[in-house]
């Protein structure tokens, strides 16, 4: 076998595509907490500056050689008394509003996707994480409001699925000066914690499955997040055309493997809470064996990750614990020379 | 339709989520002149435990959970003029119960309210982004006790702790029994910042609190 080393994430990319040897397999997790920790900033200040965020975002790559870094849209910015925690005002929504012009989010984060792919962008494809249109729903009229909308007043859910898709669409226009992009969608509101897998057929599936296509007009890969129990939801998860799907830590990578494995590529399930903060380095090194372990002979292919967003608070030699073991455990399994 | 037809129905609309039509079953319960607070323990609450069954079992999730409880409050509001003497109830205890500051993710926190709500204790909502001083204040003023803490998030986890070294500053720890949860928190978590208790899930909650406060289960 050849030997291969220091490669770029895009190097790894690549040559995992075309069949070529790597170094070693991808890392990835949901790190923009514990990046803002690793640059000295708060959450919540460097969420709101493109030089912070993408400061943070630079330091992740260079420290941890992670091979996904992410800017994110959440949460569609609150109209002062549009809004009331009900579904009443969702007819007097407007795209026009939301527009980068009046929406900081957006025009903070095209900031530093452009900061970050001029200072690594030869290194790494961005990732611009979005929410779901579902979580962006909730978001907007708060999630009672939307579950007892689910039972009550489908039309007016429907009404606002149908704001929230168009919204991600005009997001994903907004980009079209970045042609080098990933997307990663998030969508805890789909949980199988939360929704039944009727209401997520009904109301989370198909307004994804557009997202999804629609940025596949523009972009290579999708990739999805959703919270929680999604075993009996795993099959939609294929149908929606995500790319990628990444397990909550309390889905089996073992189940998930032999129910989609074939179809989709799997990531995960590294638990933030009870591992990387709460957990010693052993503790993680075992749980990232345990997952290489289960996950590694998937067939469409498989990306060790966390399991949902990687804590502030999180114990650097917990971190270093979750790289090293990482790397080691990717060589083993996959045969890769050192 | 006899007492025992009747508590059955109200039973049953609640575990079948039917908020708009539970009233009238309420009502013509109460003309018929049955007992209010029959109807509310044998009726109401009968529902929301069978439905708390059923989320334990994976066979309802929040959403169900959270219908299930506007039927139950829509029948309780009708009985509820009729509670008075020895027809109220005995409470089992009052909880403080809210999020921590910072967390504003309640659907969690309201569902453990309504479980325990319906197993019979006197619940004192905070709500969401609940600032430390205030549980203490609040446990002190209701002479609570226990203390029910919630967050959904990483971030404010550490909040928690700020609560129970507050008590403990404060000189009133041992008055209070005090539970968290949520979806990061567990088990080794309570137990590092000094928690009594720890539960997963809504369900779980009522075993929890009855068991903190050697409460027997019927």
């Amino acid at each position: 076998m050849t030997k291969v080393k220091n490669m770029t994430p895009k190097q790894r990319r690549e040559a995992l595509k075309t069949g070529q040897p790597v170094d070693r397999m991808p890392i990835m997790m949901f790190h923009p907490d514990y990046a803002a920790k690793l640059v000295g900033d708060s959450i919540s200040s460097s969420n709101f500056d493109s030089q912070k965020l993408a400061n943070r975002e630079i330091a992740m790559y260079r420290t941890y050689g992670v091979d996904e870094i992410q800017i994110q849209y959440f949460r569609m910015p609150m109209k002062t008394g549009v809004m009331t925690g009900n579904l009443s005002m969702v007819k007097e929504l407007d795209l026009s509003e939301f527009s980068p012009e009046n929406d900081h989010r957006q025009k903070i984060n095209i900031e530093a996707v452009k900061l970050i792919q001029e200072e690594i962008g030869d290194e790494i494809t961005l990732t611009y994480g979005i929410s779901g249109p579902l979580t962006l729903a909730g978001g907007l009229v708060s999630h009672e409001a939307l579950l007892r909308g689910f039972r009550r007043d489908q039309e007016t859910v429907h009404e606002l699925l149908r704001f929230t898709t168009d919204f991600l669409k005009s997001l994903v226009d907004n980009l079209a000066q970045f042609d080098d992009l990933n997307f990663f969608i998030f969508d805890p509101v789909a949980s199988g914690s939360l929704i039944s897998p009727k209401q997520f057929r009904e109301f989370a599936k198909p307004y994804l499955s557009e997202i999804i296509a629609y940025i596949h007009e523009s972009y290579d890969e999708v990739g999805l997040h959703i919270c929680g129990n999604t075993t009996p939801v795993l099959q939609d998860i294929v149908d929606t055309g995500a790319d990628a799907f990444s397990l909550d830590q309390i889905v089996s990578i073992t189940d998930a493997k032999e129910a989609v494995g074939d179809q989709i590529l799997l990531m995960g399930n590294i638990d933030p809470s009870r591992y990387f903060l709460q957990g010693s380095p052993q503790e993680i090194e075992e749980k990232v064996y345990e997952a290489y372990r289960d996950g590694h002979d998937t067939e469409a292919g498989f990306i060790i990750r966390s399991g949902c967003g990687v804590p502030y608070h999180t114990p650097e030699e917990n971190m270093e614990a979750f790289i090293n073991a990482s790397i080691r455990c990717s060589r083993e399994f996959y045969n890769l020379e050192d | 339709m006899s007492k025992e037809e009747l508590l059955k129905k109200l039973s049953d609309y609640v575990y079948e989520m039917e908020d708009l039509d539970i009233p009238e079953v309420a009502k013509e319960y109460l003309d018929a002149g049955h007992s209010a607070h029959d109807g509310v323990h044998q009726g109401l609450i009968k529902g929301m435990e069978r439905a708390g069954d059923s989320f334990a079992d994976e066979e309802y999730f929040v959403s169900d959970l959270l219908f299930a409880s506007d039927a139950m409050y829509a029948a309780l509001e009708i009985f509820e003029p009729a509670l008075t003497g020895d027809q109220a109830t005995e409470k089992l205890g009052t909880c403080i119960i809210g999020n921590v500051e910072g967390d504003t993710h309640d659907i969690g926190k309201n569902l453990v309210k309504t479980m325990l709500d319906a197993a019979g204790f006197n619940m004192i909502d905070l709500g969401k982004d609940v600032p430390v001083q205030e549980f203490i204040d609040q446990a002190e003023t209701h002479q609570a006790d226990v203390i029910c803490i919630s967050t959904l998030m990483t971030t404010t986890m550490p909040v928690m702790r700020e609560v129970l070294e507050e008590l403990s500053a404060q000189g009133v720890r041992d008055k209070y029994k005090v539970a968290i949860g949520g979806g990061p928190v567990t088990e080794k978590f309570a137990e590092e910042i000094g928690a009594d208790g720890y539960s997963e899930n809504a369900s779980e909650a009522v075993n929890l609190i009855k068991r903190l406060l050697a409460i027997p289960n019927e």
